[in-house]
């Protein structure tokens, strides 16, 4: 290519011999390739007047097409630098399925947004817009739901910059409203619309805020949350009355709602108590969402806010009935005029219902978040934060960034409590470590050479290390469930990098505190690393389960994984064992006064009723997944449960290569390579035929069977146990959450021996074949969905 | 921007499906000459069942640049399905083959015309040195995931709200070689990493991070 059209080349990208299209384009215009074509990557003649300098123009259409036509039909001529995604974003003009600016103007035009409106279609109005909102909230784009109604985008062009100017014509300058008919646009409609768009901004802020938080705090910026998969935070450059300050969108609210009181008399009771609960409601809200986090850690928590948001909707939903729908308030067509480089996309449809019921769910979580605040210690923070991420369905986008938010405010712990002192009690809580270890007295010591120093400068540097994966953590459980997941599996990685150094760390500490090992095996107690070593495997079982949770498991694979998370679940119980033994013999340090030494003992209880805790806990999961492995090896042999195809291009051992991908780079504890791996779980297709005759495999099937059997009695005690516990540490925040998530437990443990049953049964009877077997995740924990096995008819 | 991958759902069409023998499918390798002819009928056929359409240059980057790849079927002179796909390297570790678009005329589902296209794309990719297959799908898309699975391929994660119209995706996996060297695969327990390993050749430092937690938006 000469020169000239390099610089072309260069601004289009891409260059093919049937650009004819696009030219032709430009002629139909009227235009060569100077015209305007609108949205994206046009052109623009004299785009950079305004400064009084008159731009130089050089057509060179003539030369373009010139060397366009010496590439022949399916020649390509591309610039590395445009990308896939460079080409799947790249819009054809003038394609109607493409081209916004080609919608039909129509429905735009010939709507009267100052039409006077009946009370019902006002309520009508307000109800759309509310499912709207909501559909914005659970991922949907503002070009598909909010900004396609007409009132909004009255409003919001162009830009108001004050109260005043915002509204929707005429009636706006200090007018006063005479009749009721008035006020329900310019005063009802209005103030509601303006409180909606500052929802807008403030969700929208503090979603943006906490996402730039967190990639601060994060060690690669990919782990930055909320991205446009959970919401979508684009604007098109529409302003959110970004200028007009949330205390006067709440007074006019007020004021709206006091003219309403007013005028109660003039309007029908029922009409009158539906607008009045959507104004109430919308303040509340909005008075609920401008309230920064800062001021909940001033003990300013909007709770009455949210209670009466709560309320205002019980009413809202009762009265929705009394609304008349209008449709054409809403269209599409307004995203001709949004900056926006996507094709037209349809308008989201929200039901109604289902708007309430996810805002419910959201006000409800967005108190129940609040509990944070009450904060009893790393035990409990762990706990309320996984049980509150792993409600179904999962809180909104907002309440997850709200409870990160307050739990994470300024690198600090609810914005007053440094992290490492957060771990720091968290390791004191799971692992009791000596007192000599975390003293805050070696801080004291300024000696270089002393031990005391050294100590400190060890202790330091893990609890940096250790607050910023232990934040980490916490960020990663506000994501969505699938990304959660996915982070994980990365995360793990640091956690065994992290433990290594820990370890390091550990044999340091033993040195400088002139530890006594433990008679019995000469061990240490590596309490550093002990802690790490415990998270990275409650992280290593989560990727495991997660996995059934999010359905990435075929059922043949099942006992595979089954086996993975007993072998993770064992080595944490092992590990838990391993803690309390050197948590056991413990004594108090010398010099302690009386209620010191008292204190002392009652740490020490409580350490080891935690690790108790953790260990039934560890041993029911080691259980149930034991059995799960055994039952659902059973059915992959018995061939219950579909099989891998044999003409594929697969194998056992590519297959269990690809699945352990992320638990293979771990270095401890190292699972096995496929050759040891267990062949009735990772050989689902012919594990069967190394059985030398039928009588040996019947015999293998009951065997395991009966220890299916025996598993899950155990854990049924176990997760009957759990289920009873009261006044646990950790159980402070989500006691009854982790209750509920014990008993759905125990009824997958059920579901799971009704299968064993009914399968000893059908072998007893020699009735295998007439066996159907249904894999049921619904109605029990999503980590163990349960084989539901019955006869056919 | 999610972009949107196409499977197309391979089922059968709930009317009478035509009396077509499947020995009357012919199978071709996509033919640059026939350019003109060609890219329009793919166009159409794969746009139709796509929420949101692709440009021009969305087809032209996979056509162009692994137009061996690519693979259509007919019947009587009339297009009825086809297969798009790359090749490339991914981070550096593995070549990976993608299956960017599957797309069959309805009335001709269940025929298996889908999977043999996929196959002669797959067995092209073998061809090929390719390491491994990936591909996404839609997770309510359980035809095309059971036919996917029936190749072998695995769901390897999970994709939230990856595609415009909001719905999440399956990103699904098929390894054609082993990924590791063979002393962590418990056969050669004390060979080098790459002895005796057949010319497959990767980084060890790029072994620890050969995924990264973003998942780029795209068909690729």
């Amino acid at each position: 290519m000469n020169d000239t059209t390099n610089g072309l080349y260069n601004l289009l990208l891409w260059l093919w011999s049937t650009w004819s299209n696009l030219l032709r384009l430009g002629s139909q215009n009227g235009t060569g390739l100077f015209s305007n074509w609108g949205g994206g990557g046009g052109v623009r003649r004299g785009s950079n007047g305004g400064n009084g300098v008159q731009p130089k123009v050089k057509d060179i259409t003539e030369r373009f097409l010139e060397a366009a036509r010496e590439l022949k039909t399916g020649e390509l001529v591309q610039d590395p630098n445009f990308t896939l995604l460079e080409a799947v974003g790249a819009l054809e003009i003038m394609d109607p399925k493409m081209d916004s600016g080609l919608m039909e103007q129509d429905a735009f035009e010939n709507y009267d947004v100052l039409a006077p409106r009946l009370p019902e279609e006002i309520i009508g109005i307000l109800d759309q817009l509310l499912s709207h909102e909501v559909a914005w909230h659970t991922g949907s784009a503002l070009s598909q739901t909010l900004f396609t109604s007409l009132y909004l985008d009255r409003l919001l062009s162009p830009a108001p910059s004050s109260l005043a100017e915002a509204g929707f014509g005429k009636l706006m300058h200090g007018q006063q409203i005479r009749t009721f008919e008035e006020g329900l646009l310019h005063k009802i409609l209005r103030s509601y619309c303006i409180g909606l768009v500052k929802c807008v901004h403030h969700v929208n802020l503090q979603i943006q805020l906490e996402n730039l938080r967190t990639m601060k705090d994060a060690q690669h910026s990919s782990h930055c949350i909320y991205e446009e998969e959970d919401i979508v935070l684009q604007t098109y450059n529409v302003a959110l009355l970004e200028r007009i300050p949330s205390s006067e969108a709440l007074s006019l609210l007020t004021e709206t709602i006091e003219w309403l009181k007013h005028i109660k008399t003039e309007i029908e009771p029922q009409i009158y108590e539906a607008l009045f609960a959507r104004l109430k409601f919308r303040r509340n809200f909005l008075a609920a969402l401008a309230t920064p986090l800062d001021n909940y850690a001033d003990d300013k928590v909007p709770t009455a806010a949210w209670t009466d948001a709560q309320d205002a909707l019980q009413v809202i939903k009762e009265t929705h009935k009394l609304g008349k729908e209008v449709p054409e308030a809403c269209t599409i067509v307004v995203q001709r005029k949004l900056a926006s480089t996507v094709p037209p996309r349809p308008m989201v449809e929200y039901a109604f219902e289902e708007a309430v019921a996810t805002l419910e769910r959201m006000l409800k979580r967005n108190l129940e978040a609040l509990k944070v605040l009450e904060y009893r210690g790393g035990a409990d923070l762990y706990n309320y934060f996984i049980h509150f991420m792993a409600q179904n369905p999962q809180p909104l986008p907002y309440t997850r960034s709200l409870l990160r938010g307050l739990a994470f405010n300024k690198g600090q712990f609810l914005g007053k409590v440094p992290v490492k002192d957060v771990v720091l009690s968290d390791i004191n809580e799971l692992i009791f470590p000596r007192e000599i270890v975390f003293d805050p007295k070696h801080k004291e010591v300024e000696m270089p050479a002393h031990p005391s120093f050294k100590i400190n400068q060890v202790t330091e540097w893990y609890l940096l290390r250790a607050s910023s994966l232990y934040c980490q953590l916490f960020t990663d459980q506000a994501m969505n469930r699938s990304r959660f997941r996915r982070n994980l599996c990365h995360s793990i990685i640091e956690w065994d990098n992290f433990q290594v150094e820990a370890e390091e760390c550990d044999a340091n500490l033993a040195d400088l505190t002139n530890e006594t090992p433990l008679s019995k095996d000469q061990s240490y107690s590596y309490v550093l690393s002990s802690w790490v070593y415990l998270y990275k495997l409650r992280l290593l079982e989560w990727v495991v389960f997660l996995g059934f949770e999010l359905e990435i498991y075929q059922p043949y694979e099942y006992s595979g994984m089954f086996w993975l998370a007993q072998f993770y679940a064992r080595a944490r119980l092992s590990h838990l064992v391993r803690i309390s033994e050197f948590s056991k013999v413990r004594t108090p340090p010398s010099g302690l006064s009386r209620e010191e030494a008292q204190d002392w003992q009652k740490r020490k209880l409580l350490n080891i009723a935690l690790l108790n805790y953790h260990m039934l806990d560890a041993r029911a999961i080691e259980a149930l997944s034991s059995a799960s492995m055994s039952l659902y090896s059973v059915l992959t042999h018995l061939r219950l449960i579909p099989l891998p195809y044999a003409n594929s291009y697969a194998s056992d051992e590519l297959r269990y290569e690809l699945r352990m991908k992320p638990f293979q780079q771990v270095v401890s504890p190292q699972i096995e390579p496929f050759p040891r791996a267990p062949e009735e779980c990772f050989r689902p297709g012919t594990f069967r035929d190394e059985f030398a005759c039928e009588e040996d495999f019947t015999e293998w099937v009951e065997q395991k069977l009966e220890e299916a059997k025996v598993a899950v009695s155990y854990c049924r005690l176990d997760y009957n146990e759990l289920c009873k516990m009261e006044g646990m540490v950790g159980m402070g925040l989500a006691g009854d959450e982790i209750k509920a998530n014990y008993k759905l437990l125990l009824r997958s443990c059920v579901g799971m021996s009704l299968a064993v049953m009914a399968l000893q049964m059908a072998m007893k009877k020699g009735e295998v074949a007439k066996c159907e077997v249904r894999i049921d995740a619904e109605k029990y924990h999503p980590f163990f969905p349960v084989p539901v096995v019955s006869t056919k008819k | 921007m999610a972009a949107t991958a196409t499977t197309i759902d391979p089922t059968p069409p709930s009317k009478a499906p035509l009396n077509i023998s499947r020995d009357a499918i012919t199978y071709h390798p996509w033919d640059p000459q026939q350019e003109p002819l060609q890219l329009s009928q793919i166009r159409k056929l794969i746009s139709k069942d796509l929420s949101e359409p692709y440009s021009i240059y969305v087809y032209r980057y996979f056509l162009y640049q692994w137009g061996d790849l690519c693979y259509i079927a007919m019947h009587e002179g009339k297009f009825v399905g086809c297969v798009v796909s790359k090749l490339e390297p991914h981070r550096n570790v593995a070549l990976r083959g993608y299956i960017a678009m599957l797309a069959v005329e309805e009335e001709y589902r269940g025929l298996g015309i889908a999977s043999k296209l996929v196959r002669m794309a797959i067995d092209a990719m073998i061809e090929k040195d390719a390491d491994e297959v990936a591909l996404e799908t839609e997770i309510s898309n359980t035809a095309a995931i059971k036919l996917y699975e029936r190749l072998g391929f695995l769901r390897s994660k999970r994709l939230h709200r990856y595609y415009l119209n909001g719905s999440s995706a399956f990103r699904l996996i098929l390894y054609l070689k082993n990924h590791l060297p063979p002393e962590e695969r418990g056969i050669l327990e004390d060979a080098g990493c790459c002895g005796g390993h057949d010319g497959h050749s990767h980084d060890h430092a790029e072994h620890e991070r050969s995924e990264q937690p973003h998942d780029a938006h795209m068909i690729g």
